[in-house]
């Protein structure tokens, strides 16, 4: 989980506190950063890839970004392991889509109130996190997916039908288009991403990070344990809750079927790839599985029909399980993530020719 | 040995992508499908594929489909859903830039989920499978049964039609449902009690979590309310642990299974003898129907369709639903020729083409489709089957549905 440490290029180096705390330390990472925004928000004006498939994937992958982003605050950063991240993203997707469905609050009004129901359920489920933690803990977290799954469907009508959302609307302009919400979805994703880097350098992160490494020095060293676990469950959650009402009005529909055990699964696969503890690792790991996984939705049915030999479904389920040795592989090979991997590269890049 | 290999994979990988990513020529109509083809609901949403896959590909064969103004050919164009609506959403995005003109799925869940996308795409859909939203869309085409909601509904009405024709014995009638955690139980009971009571019919109402081994303890509740016949609603593997559960009891009860899972998929997965007398409902005429009692034109084809192209499988009942929805396209691409060429085929010419059908029936793998303004739900039948020595054989005339909507929203 360790990072690898920063290596400037050479002569770089901070004279000043406010220099050495600056998350872009270098002109040139300055306008790589920039350059990097003005590509991202450019993607719906570049012919070839602006196609609304295209677009639909970057938007699903922002999103997870954000739900991805909350799991590694909590998980990766402060240590405590979450397996329902995605009945908090349902909190959050049932708020704020009945509050635009049923009281028609504007969706801008409406995604605060989503992270804010989620961060209070996800408060009262990091409550047993004093007592437990690893399996334990990961137990209750389980419990938060199926209680909540299981309120959703008895115990709240329109959610167990699923319901119509309207799309977010800015003056006369509807977002209800992916070349539309596709600003939308990353202007959230890259705020929530900056929030998040710049949170993990604050006290407050450095305090989570504390009690991964060892709570007890931790508290030994006067960190409040109880409070900054409820507050990572908290932040985590909240992520969560504004990840669910961004998809709920991306998606026009809120439904009970697109939060489930298995999205969990994967969010935790998506940050364990990635990297622990690593913001840009969160980021790597969400598009790598993305990618992968809709090499097994396009490829899978492809091979269905061009490999008649095959019995039904055959095709589809072996992708599937090249996707599990893969991240068996990376499990082997590359315990610490691709962030790793990219901090690696980026120091030989640095450092080269005298990399030794 | 390296290089060879990876020529291997590359040359297979072309194989595969290469035809299926070319231009749908000209007079040539793109048949999308969007459904689970992994996860645990891809064994039934396949099966449904598989069965309008071969259909337009067996018409494709044969030379296309002919109308008054030209003959037109289908390519069938795929997307693994998972089951996950968003992933849902970008299959339907990615179809429709190779220019998808009607699409079909076995997902009740999708067919509302993308409700937005295919209306505002002007891509009609025709299913098997229906939520509740989709029964209101005008571009949603149904050859189903009237919707989740009115499994139960029928059956109960079925049930006391026979009991009142058997002179109301017992003088009241207490009917019990034993059901498994699922998602869509609370749907398919939806406001049930109002329509048991409006029935006179006393409801006794039992779940069982889902991955249970044993639902004794229902049934003997169900049992002991005195239930005259039990609906079962669960999938298959739910209906084999209450068949299980109910042999040891030696409980002589009727049931019946909803449409969730087929009498086919509950004799696979639970032996023939377990399965011995248990009820089911079909909208359509069964692959499992006993050969010895003949069968449709509809059902002869669908069977010379699976022994050419699975024939190593065991056959499924639903892949009935899906020749059915193959049908229903063909018939909608027909008549949408009698108005337009082949090279103006698009979504809303079939739909036009989809609007102008009227007692349309699978060659009579079910009952009289017409699909009129405000109304695209299908067949509106049912009829009631019972397992007799490892095949179904039918128990009651085709019966017509209740047509309860659960509201919009």
């Amino acid at each position: 989980m360790a990072r690898a440490p920063f290596y400037p290029p050479s002569g770089v180096y901070a004279d000043t506190y406010a220099k050495d705390i600056r998350i872009l330390k270098t002109r040139k990472q300055r306008f790589l950063a920039v350059a990097g925004l003005v590509l991202l928000f450019a993607v719906p004006l570049v012919p070839g890839i602006n196609s609304p498939y295209h677009l639909r994937l970057l938007i699903g992958a922002g999103i997870t970004v954000i739900a991805c982003l909350g799991l590694n605050i909590l998980t990766g950063y402060c240590g405590q392991l979450n397996v329902g991240q995605s009945a908090f993203v349902m909190v959050g997707a049932f708020t704020s889509g009945m509050l635009n469905a049923f009281l028609g609050w504007p969706f801008w009004a409406s995604v605060l109130p989503g992270g804010l129901a989620a961060a209070g359920i996800g408060v009262l489920f990091g409550i047993p996190s004093v007592r437990l933690k690893g399996l334990y803990l990961a137990l209750t977290t389980l419990g938060a997916q199926i209680i909540l799954t299981w309120i959703a469907l008895y115990g709240i009508t329109v959610t167990a039908a699923g319901f119509a959302v309207n799309p977010a609307r800015l003056g006369g302009i509807a977002f209800d288009t992916p070349q539309k919400f596709y600003y939308v979805a990353m202007v959230f994703t890259a705020a929530m991403t900056f929030f998040a880097r710049n949170l993990m350098r604050s006290r407050l992160g450095r305090a989570f990070i504390a009690i991964r490494d060892n709570d007890r020095a931790a508290e030994g060293m006067g960190i409040d344990i109880f409070r900054y676990k409820l507050l990572a469950f908290a932040i985590c959650t909240f992520y969560a809750g504004v990840a669910g009402a961004l998809l709920v009005h991306y998606m026009m529909w809120a439904q009970l079927e697109s939060f489930t055990l298995q999205d969990s699964i994967w969010y935790l696969a998506m940050i364990i790839v990635g990297g622990l503890g690593s913001i840009e690792g969160t980021v790597f790991g969400v598009v790598f599985i993305t990618v992968l996984k809709e090499l097994v939705l396009v490829v899978g049915p492809m091979a269905q029909t061009r490999l008649p030999f095959l019995p039904i479904g055959a095709a589809s389920g072996l992708l599937l399980v090249i996707i599990g040795s893969i991240a068996i592989l990376f499990g082997v090979l590359e315990p610490r993530g691709m962030a790793h991997r990219w901090s690696l590269i980026k120091a030989f890049y640095r450092l080269w020719p005298f990399g030794y | 040995m390296r290089n060879g290999t990876s020529r291997f994979a590359a040359l297979t990988l072309a194989a595969i992508l290469l035809p299926a990513v070319a231009a749908a020529q000209a007079g040539e109509v793109v048949v999308g499908n969007i459904s689970a083809m992994t996860g645990p609901t891809s064994g039934t949403h396949m099966m449904c594929q598989a069965g309008s896959r071969d259909y337009l590909e067996y018409l494709n064969q044969q030379g296309g489909i002919a109308g008054k103004l030209g003959k037109a050919k289908t390519r069938y164009l795929a997307y693994d859903s998972q089951y996950v609506a968003t992933k849902a959403k970008d299959g339907f995005a990615r179809l429709l830039e190779q220019k998808m003109a009607v699409w079909t799925q076995c997902a009740s869940a999708h067919s509302d989920a993308l409700i937005a996308d295919y209306e505002a795409a002007k891509v009609p859909l025709v299913t098997g499978s229906q939520g509740i939203a989709s029964l209101y869309s005008d571009w949603a085409y149904g050859n189903y049964h009237s919707g989740i909601a009115n499994m139960i509904r029928t059956w109960i009405v079925w049930v006391k039609g026979e009991w009142e024709k058997a002179g109301k014995p017992g003088g009241t009638l207490v009917l019990g449902t034993v059901t498994s955690d699922e998602p869509y139980v609370p749907l398919a009971l939806w406001d049930i009690d109002a329509f048991a009571q409006q029935q006179g019919v006393k409801l006794v109402k039992e779940t069982f979590p889902k991955g249970t081994t044993d639902a004794s303890p229902q049934l003997l509740r169900l049992k002991n309310a005195g239930a005259r016949q039990i609906y079962v609603i669960a999938s298959a593997t739910g209906a084999v642990v209450v068949l299980r559960s109910a042999r040891a009891l030696g409980l002589q009860i009727p049931m019946t299974q909803c449409a969730a899972a087929t009498l086919g998929d509950v004799i696979a997965l639970g032996g023939p003898e377990l399965a011995e007398g248990y009820q089911g409902e079909y909208f359509f005429e069964p692959m499992s129907k006993n050969p010895a009692l003949g069968g449709s034109p509809g059902l002869k084809l669908a069977r010379e369709l699976w022994a050419k192209n699975h024939a190593k499988e065991v056959p499924n009942d639903m892949y009935i639903n899906g020749i059915l929805s193959g049908m229903v396209i063909a018939e909608g691409i027909h008549q949408a020729l009698e108005a337009v060429p082949p090279g103006k085929l698009d979504g809303e010419a079939i739909k036009h083409g989809l609007d102008r059908i009227r007692g349309f029936d699978g060659q009579g793998l079910t009952r009289p489709i017409s699909y009129v303004k405000d109304d695209h739900i299908g067949p509106k039948q049912v009829r009631y089957w019972v397992v007799k020595k490892g095949f179904v054989e039918p128990v009651s005339e085709w019966v017509p549905t209740t047509t309860y909507r659960i509201p919009k929203k």
